[in-house]
């Protein structure tokens, strides 16, 4: 088992990038939010997993020529085609598809190798987020007023990306592990479904897939280039709400990589911070979480991106982070964000081999 | 026994009995979720039946609402639902000292939740608890012979997933009590009897050894 996992840091100086509307909680029901989380007396914007996740989606569509699956609607269910053998985003974002026939139902699942979390700010509202009143005011006659949220500060968000499950396809019987059905198991009577498995698994073969009773596994170069598409995107992801008015860059400004052999994400603490308006980088806190799991770095390597514009004040804290982890026989690349990213995405591919 | 401490930035639990427009999470994670988060660590599916005992302390920090594209059931149009999440989350996990080697190099990614609820180990200690009289419980689940005053609520225990999708193989109600905050609220969820103590995180530890063997 391999997990390629990181954190990032999304610049947002001035931003709105995933909306709530009108929050009917509040008695001013003229103001469009953005979305907060609570915590003590203060609220912290933040952007939705699932929005981080479409922007991925459709920069691996954008840039790398992802052949994206295809939404299906049938009478009463919308999903995708649930064929990762054709489909690199079904393989590496997931899937649930319920074939419900009558009274047949076969469901295939398959649990995403990529898992993420929202984007969330570090800094609390009060010193991040704004009312903007705007007027439309192109019309003849009397400008309409309507007010805005909006928000700049610095977001956080981790991934981790499971290696071993990418290109490859349990189809046990277990909940979660049927990713794939076999074709022998499909009722006579549902001979679509049918004949939409005899094409899968008819590519799959063709492709020099390995099949056995229990799972699938694709070749090698496709699990590679899949995984390494996947984390290469990073650099180049494109997304989020108000980009007309707003035109953020939500590519990440500041990253630290690295795998793991265990399903940890130890960036997910408090490596950086808010103190008193400010955002802070603590190289203690990160050289004590990779010694704490130094046995499941593998290789031993850290990969740190930062731009070279963002948080110039961090560079001392970071020859620390390299210093005190290389005396320890841990190599700590510190780079471009792009650059950083680069030479993980080899490490990933090193890794199938 | 070990005490593992498991963090993660969001968490949600699913509310049973929803279904609409609106999905609230619990306060805190039913043992289903530990059930879930056991397995994910050992590899494979773990049942209560064979851990002579589980406890565990849940804490969160915060919450927030976040909006979601469904498709539903019956509709071809798609719907936007409001779902409640966790934020800065605290899971403390009470396990015999075998579970050590799990969560020390967990075979898949810890979730408290669903998918973009990752979570990390972040300390894994060996702790004697000593039994005490009169401690407040909280952050956990506890039967309702407990006498405790908290939300009933009916909840999975385990799931079987010997069927796609799972099913719920036991469901039983329970009093659902959140992590005391103040002083009232730790009087008021005060157990009378005697009780597992941690001094640490200050709580009573209601340890689940009455699974063992009987799920």
């Amino acid at each position: 088992m391999r997990f390629a996992v990181g954190m990032i840091l999304v610049d947002a100086p001035h931003s709105a990038l995933n909306m709530l509307g009108i929050d009917e909680s509040l008695p001013e029901r003229t103001v469009t939010r953005v979305k907060k989380l609570r915590k003590g007396g203060l609220s912290y914007p933040y952007v939705s997993p699932q929005a981080w996740r479409y922007w991925w989606r459709k920069t691996l569509s954008e840039r790398f020529n992802w052949n994206l699956s295809p939404m299906f609607r049938e009478e009463k269910q919308v999903f995708t085609a649930a064929n990762p053998i054709e489909y690199p985003d079904d393989d590496v974002f997931g899937y649930m598809r319920a074939f419900k026939k009558g009274n047949v139902n076969i469901t295939v699942t398959r649990i995403s190798p990529l898992k993420n979390t929202p984007l969330v700010s570090l800094l609390p509202d009060r010193s991040s987020v704004t009312q903007d009143e705007g007027y439309a005011s192109r019309h003849e006659g009397d400008p309409v007023p309507y007010s805005q949220e909006f928000y700049s500060t610095v977001l956080k968000g981790a991934f981790s990306l499971d290696l071993d499950a990418v290109g490859r396809y349990t189809i046990i019987d277990k909940a979660g592990f049927k990713n794939l059905l076999r074709v022998d198991e499909i009722p006579k009577n549902l001979s679509e479904v049918k004949s939409e498995y005899e094409a899968i698994m008819s590519k799959a073969e063709e492709i020099g897939t390995e099949i056995n009773e229990k799972e699938l596994i694709m070749p090698k170069e496709v699990r590679k280039k899949r995984a390494s598409d996947t984390i290469k995107a990073l650099r180049y992801i494109f997304g989020g709400a108000k980009q007309t008015q707003y035109l953020t860059d939500v590519t990440p400004k500041f990253t630290i990589l690295a795998m793991f052999e265990g399903g940890i994400n130890p960036f997910i603490s408090e490596i950086i911070y808010e103190d008193r308006g400010e955002i802070k980088f603590d190289s203690e806190a990160l050289i004590s979480r990779i010694l704490e799991f130094k046995d499941l770095l593998n290789p031993k390597k850290l990969f740190i991106g930062k731009d070279k514009g963002f948080m110039r004040e961090w560079e001392d804290e970071l020859k620390k982070v390299k210093n005190s982890l290389n005396e320890k026989g841990i190599e700590v690349v510190v780079t471009t964000v792009g650059d950083a990213i680069e030479k993980f995405a080899e490490e990933i591919e090193a890794y199938y081999g | 026994m070990i005490r593992v401490k498991i963090k993660s930035w969001t968490a949600s639990f699913r509310y049973p009995t929803f279904q609409s427009g609106y999905q609230p999470t619990l306060p805190v994670p039913p043992l289903s979720t530990i059930q879930g988060i056991l397995s994910a660590a050992r590899g494979e599916i773990a049942s209560f039946s064979e851990i002579p005992f589980v406890g565990y302390v849940f804490k969160s920090e915060g919450k927030g609402v976040d909006l979601e594209r469904i498709y539903a059931l019956g509709k071809t149009e798609t719907d936007v639902i409001r779902r409640e999440v966790l934020f800065d989350n605290t899971l403390h996990l009470y396990l015999p000292d075998e579970w050590e080697k799990y969560f020390r190099k967990p075979k898949f990614q810890l979730l408290l939740g669903r998918s973009s609820d990752i979570a990390t180990v972040e300390k894994i200690e060996k702790i004697e608890l000593k039994e005490r009289a009169n401690v407040p419980v909280g952050g956990t689940i506890v039967p309702i012979a407990s006498g405790l005053p908290g939300l009933v609520h009916a909840l999975p225990v385990e799931f079987d997933y010997s069927t796609t999708p799972r099913r719920a193989k036991i469901v039983k109600p329970f009093t659902i009590l959140p992590f005391p905050r103040n002083l009232a609220q730790r009087k008021r969820q005060t157990y009378n009897g005697k009780l597992p103590y941690d001094p640490e995180i200050d709580i009573g530890v209601w340890l689940y050894e009455g699974l063992h063997g009987k799920v």
